[in-house]
């Protein structure tokens, strides 16, 4: 009989004792790769990505600290440093009012990265439900709830949003509302398609013939191997809902004053561009646009690392 | 591995047999026409047995089996007529919920393609555990032990490191031998095998075949082989269903269905056989059925088989043959007895000294059964 030592359909009499038993495997082959440390090493090989990381590290690290990184005070008068450029004094510049300009960014980064987080998770949550239920079942219960997200994707958005902040009197929580109102539509329309994809394939066949259930079949067998490109999106999601989270406080919708955000910010300030003051538009833009980029490099990233047909 | 089983539910009544199929039809309402998959097939299987259902693609062997296990997708898939009982309840009128809870439990599947048949996202050990713990209140550890115990009753070496590999870095055999070990998780009454080994390379395929039935001797199941490969199932079966376009065409003993075939379609499979044992040697070419199967959106009438059939006569494009027992044992051809044994010794040169080939053949078509039915 021939076979190479790691053959593992050998048949499975009992070798005598003192003849090493062919079919073992030497330990160092048996190693258990784990898929999250294959994933992470695709991931750390991927320069992009890593790039997307680094800046979000920074990012989030200082939206974390900002109290530390950042003392000077986000509110207040300052009449005699009003609209100075940047210096060592303030890294930044100084706004209008006299405020540290770097302090606001700091601190403008928790608001956004908050609300980005806080908007991304319930479009996935209501996202997920959707698109899975019509995926899965198909039939009548599909063609509602396509119906139900082309209805929805008639919407114009920032539009739609801006309604939903203003009927809600505004604030955080609106504004969290508002944006995740439409951030699920396209999240549940990206996962049903995955899930078409994932239903018919063998092993969910094979663990219905074996009598798992519909919801352990959703959960433990469809939702992980359909999740993926909706993950990346999502990713980008919580880039743009920055984005339009800024578009709605420039429009007076958004964060109030004295709290900062950098739409605010950017809203506040565009008057002075043309005077001569851009730093004031410019870092807060600066920040904008990096975050974005962040999660849009990482968001790729992962797609690269987690497609499980590149295994 | 007595002591890691669970005894299953009742028992079957007296008198009766584990599962009886009768008179079972599928068709699927499609957008082009009504597909008939299925039309009167009827079968039984006691435990320790083990049946063989064979036939082409399109035969309508799966979807037999599929129908029974409630898995064809309803719609456009509808059971036309006829009953399946498992231990006196007909498993094609019981509720959904019922059905799951017999899946796995009582009637365990394992399909025929290994390689994409087990979840790659999760390790192989942890979907074991999961199919135990889906029909059995046990702790994870216990449900861990018991995959091992089956892991290494399936064969595979290391089995307590193996249960935490993913299905990657399992090899083609090792995977089927992976979803035998989960399909005897529970030690169920009955195993469908389907196609079990058609994705394996030839030598897996004996370790498959010897695996299964030597697990069957041990857990003393009820097997239903489906296969489009009369020459796999031929040691290891009870009893030979042997289909064509949805409908029995014979059924009997290994021995008599395998060297006494009485239908002329049941000898087109057996004369596209190669033999290799020197005294079956002859110079003859193999023996290719003329034609293809029927689309079975429009089955011929009569005798589904007979546009294909060399020795169709009268009645056979009108009426339909019923499987009867004709001979020795049961078919469905019109043809008498001694015009059988004439035939099958033509086509299969059993017996006889090759007679002179028929003058002049159809064109032939290249008949190698396809995937799967």
């Amino acid at each position: 009989m021939t076979t190479t030592k790691t053959d593992p359909d050998q048949p499975r009499e009992p070798l005598s004792s003192d003849v090493p038993d062919p079919t073992a495997v030497p330990d160092g082959l048996l190693e258990v790769t784990s898929l999250r440390g294959e994933f992470w090493r695709r991931l750390r090989k991927n320069k992009l990505a890593v790039a997307g990381m680094i800046i979000l590290g920074l990012i989030i690290f200082a939206a974390v600290f900002a109290n530390v990184i950042a003392r000077q005070p986000t509110a207040g008068f300052f009449p005699s440093e009003v609209r100075e450029g940047p210096s060592w004094r303030h890294w930044f510049g100084t706004d209008l009012l006299g405020r540290d300009i770097f302090a606001r960014t700091v601190h403008g980064a928790r608001f956004s990265l908050i609300v980005g987080a806080s908007v991304v998770s319930v479009s996935l949550l209501i996202g997920l439900t959707i698109g899975g239920l019509a995926g899965y079942f198909g039939g009548w219960i599909d063609t509602l709830l396509s119906r139900l997200i082309d209805v929805w994707l008639g919407f114009p958005y920032l539009v739609g949003a801006l309604i939903i902040v203003v009927s809600l009197g505004g604030g955080k929580f609106a504004l969290v509302a508002a944006l995740s109102t439409f951030g699920w539509v396209t999240i549940a329309r990206l996962f049903r398609g995955s899930v078409i994809a994932i239903r018919d394939s063998e092993y969910v066949e094979a663990a219905r013939a074996l009598g798992a259930g519909n919801g352990r079949i959703l959960l433990r067998h469809v939702l992980p191997n359909a999740v993926t490109p909706t993950l990346v999106y999502a990713f980008a999601l919580v880039g743009t809902t920055i984005i339009s989270e800024a578009a709605l406080s420039f429009l007076g919708f958004g964060v109030q004053e004295p709290e900062t955000s950098w739409g605010l910010m950017i809203a506040r300030s565009q008057s002075q561009m043309l005077a001569g003051h851009a730093h004031m538009v410019l870092f807060p833009s600066l920040a904008l646009t990096m975050t974005v980029l962040g999660f849009i490099l990482l968001g790729d990233g992962l797609r690269d690392s987690l497609d499980p047909r590149l295994r | 591995m007595s002591d890691v089983r669970v005894e299953t539910t009742p028992t079957t009544p007296p008198g009766e047999h584990l599962l009886e199929v009768e008179d079972l039809a599928v068709s699927f309402f499609t957008d082009t026409g009504v597909v008939t998959a299925v039309d009167g097939v009827s079968f039984s299987l006691d435990a320790g047995r083990t049946l063989a259902i064979v036939g082409e693609s399109g035969s309508g062997k799966t979807v037999s089996t599929q129908a029974m296990m409630g898995l064809i997708p309803k719609p456009p898939g509808k059971i036309m007529r006829g009953t399946a009982k498992f231990r006196g309840r007909d498993l094609l009128t019981i509720s959904d919920e019922e059905m799951r809870k017999i899946r796995g439990r009582e009637i365990a599947m394992i399909f025929q393609e290994p390689l994409t048949a087990l979840n790659p996202v999760h390790r192989v050990g942890s979907q074991i555990v999961e199919m135990i713990r889906s029909h059995e209140e046990v702790s994870k550890k216990e449900a861990r032990q018991r995959a091992i115990e089956l892991l290494k009753t399936v064969g595979i070496p290391q089995p307590d490191k193996r249960v935490d590999n993913y299905p990657h870095e399992f090899s083609g055999g090792m995977r089927q031998r992976a979803m035998i070990a989960m399909a005897l998780a529970l030690n169920p009454a009955i195993l469908i095998a389907d196609e079990p080994t058609t994705a394996l390379d030839v030598t897996v395929q004996a370790q498959i075949l010897e695996l299964l039935k030597g697990l069957q001797e041990e857990f003393g199941m009820g097997l239903i082989m489906i296969t489009h490969d009369l020459g796999v199932v031929a040691q290891i079966s009870d009893e030979i269903l042997v289909m064509y376009a949805g409908r029995m065409v014979e059924r009997g003993d290994p021995e008599d269905v395998f060297y006494k075939p009485q239908h002329p379609y049941t000898w087109g499979l057996l004369g596209s056989i190669p033999r290799v044992l020197e005294e079956e040697l002859t110079d003859e070419r193999l023996v290719n059925i003329p034609g293809m199967p029927p689309s079975l959106q429009r089955v011929p009438p009569g005798c589904p088989f007979h546009p294909r059939c060399t020795f169709r006569f009268e009645p056979c494009d009108t009426e339909r043959p019923e499987l009867l027992q004709r001979g020795h044992h049961e078919d469905a051809c019109f043809l008498e007895q001694d015009e059988k044994e004439a035939g099958r010794a033509d086509i299969l040169h059993l017996g006889t000294k090759p007679t002179p080939k028929p003058k002049s053949k159809p064109p032939s078509v290249a008949r190698k059964a396809g995937t799967r039915s």
